[in-house]
């Protein structure tokens, strides 16, 4: 076998995995889900409650954006954790499996399991708030939600590293990125509202491109040509 | 704490080179080559040595069933750990059919599998999803991985209809069981076996030791054990 095939198939065995974990904790991951509606929701009837459809419109993507973000975050941050809570750790450690045939493996799944699981909260939040899109202009949201998607998985990938490196503080170094990225990235307002310095780091956070490029899509309606510059 | 476990390493070692047999084995290349091995470990915050593994030689023939004893926390598991990847070493080289666990360890890992006393599985799922995972790490296809599965498990006493159910069903001696199916499974050419049959009645220890000894006949497997069942521990050659 090719050694290509072979990191592959190595790769299918964590995508694998996970997707029988998955199954087999239904419970939780129901609960998750309804944590997750319930959460989006509160958050976008602030807009709601202001009376401001353009307000409920950036919180529903922001809210929408940090279920996905988050999950494919905190999915790799534990991937490891979860492991030495099962006590698998060694024998995963042990097998014939390069760090990278892993690494995919988990992200690759990571990935998968956050846009299923934010489609369902998307559908629930527009079903929710009859949301009004007839200003949308679908092309540019759909632009940047494809170079999204690339872009997290970059990060995704590049999270994922941390807990195979540092098998003891990678967990944690995961959840304090995330958690900065939620501060600086507008996930639920313009980043214009954060001081200077805070907003010199905004500027490395893929998220904040994708973020205004995804409601100036949707929100304004600026056809994807207007935010070259962005892209 | 290490002088039990030195002692029998060292009685093993001289009393291979006293043998004729291990004359003419020592141009072949050993299953198992372990020189001067030694692992301390920095506990605490002050970052104390200890150390858990001093100094050990060993060399063992393909083919062979060795047996490693000494008192509890004389450094056994982590001699396993060593040969197994899982550990770095702090001095001293050990070689698996002449590959350097560290310079070599992919090739190293795909020649070995390892039993530990405690059964480590995903608890949740099933031992067919446990073994599957196991099966594709090691780069074998499902399901002729999954066949020998059901007939290494049979060999062992555990019915095809149990294996689709969440493994912490299971009562500790099968998944113990499970566990060593899942080691045999990958055809390992060196077994290493951390007390294999903690947990087990005197009679699966029977079917496990029965079928561990036909490994090494029918597969040309080497295996490396602490504490071998009933009997008391001692070095034998096929
Ligand atoms: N990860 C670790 N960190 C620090 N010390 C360790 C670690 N693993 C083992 N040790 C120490 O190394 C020594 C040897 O431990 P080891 O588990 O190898 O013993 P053992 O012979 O397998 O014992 P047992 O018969 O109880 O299984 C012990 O003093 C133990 O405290
Ligand atoms: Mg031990």
């Amino acid at each position: 076998m090719s050694l290509m095939a072979r990191e592959m198939k190595a790769s299918f065995a964590f995508v694998e995995r996970n997707f029988n974990l998955t199954k087999r904790y239904w419970g939780w991951e129901f609960a998750w889900l309804i944590y997750s509606i319930a959460g989006a929701l509160a958050i976008s009837l602030i807009g709601r409650s202001e009376g401001s459809e353009r307000l409920l419109l950036v919180l529903v993507v922001g809210a929408i954006f940090w279920n996905f973000l988050s999950l494919v975050f905190e999915f790799i941050a534990e991937t490891v954790q979860w492991e030495r809570w099962e006590g698998t750790l060694e024998y995963t450690f042990m097998a014939p499996v390069r760090r990278y045939a892993q690494l995919m493996g988990s992200a690759i799944y990571a990935i998968g399991y956050g846009l299923v699981h934010t489609a369902v909260v998307l559908t629930v939040l527009a079903l929710f708030f009859q949301l009004d899109l007839s200003h949308a202009n679908f092309a540019t949201a759909g632009a940047f939600i494809l170079l999204g998607s690339l872009s997290f998985m970059g990060i995704g990938i590049a999270a994922a590293i941390l807990p195979l490196m540092y098998v003891e503080r990678g967990g944690q170094m995961v959840f304090v990125i995330q958690s900065v990225l939620l501060l600086v990235s507008g996930v639920y307002y313009p980043i214009s509202v954060l001081p200077g310095w805070m907003q010199a780091v905004s500027h490395f956070s893929p998220a904040t491109y994708v973020l205004d490029g995804v409601r100036a899509g949707l929100i304004e309606g600026t056809p994807v040509t207007a935010l070259f510059g962005d892209v | 704490m290490t002088t039990v476990l030195e002692q029998v390493n060292r009685q093993a070692v001289t009393d291979l080179a006293a043998s004729p047999a291990s004359i003419e084995g020592a141009a072949e290349v050993p299953a198992l080559l372990v020189e001067h091995l030694t692992k301390r470990f920095l506990v605490g915050r002050k970052r104390k040595p200890v150390i858990a593994v001093n100094d050990v030689s060993l060399r063992i023939r393909r083919g062979e069933i060795y047996g490693i004893l000494g008192a509890n926390g004389s450094g056994k598991s982590t001699l396993i750990r060593l040969f197994s990847t899982l550990l770095t070493l702090d001095s001293g080289r050990v070689e698996v059919f002449g590959h350097d666990v560290q310079r070599e360890e992919m090739t190293v890992k795909r020649v070995i599998n390892r039993v530990s006393v405690d059964a480590a599985f995903f608890k949740k799922l099933s031992p067919h999803e446990n073994l599957s995972y196991a099966a594709r790490l090691y780069g074998m296809d499902a399901r002729p991985a999954k066949a020998e599965a059901i007939r290494i498990l049979a060999r062992l006493g555990i019915g095809e209809s149990r294996l689709g159910r969440p493994l912490e069903q299971m009562s500790r001696g099968m998944q113990q069981k499970v566990a060593i199916a899942r080691a045999l499974l990958t055809s390992p050419t060196l077994l290493l076996l951390d007390e294999p049959t903690t947990g087990l009645d005197p009679r699966s220890k029977l079917d496990v030791q029965t079928f561990i000894e036909e490994m090494r006949d029918t597969h040309d497997a080497t295996i490396v054990l602490t504490t071998w069942p009933r009997t008391p521990p001692t070095v034998s050659r096929p």
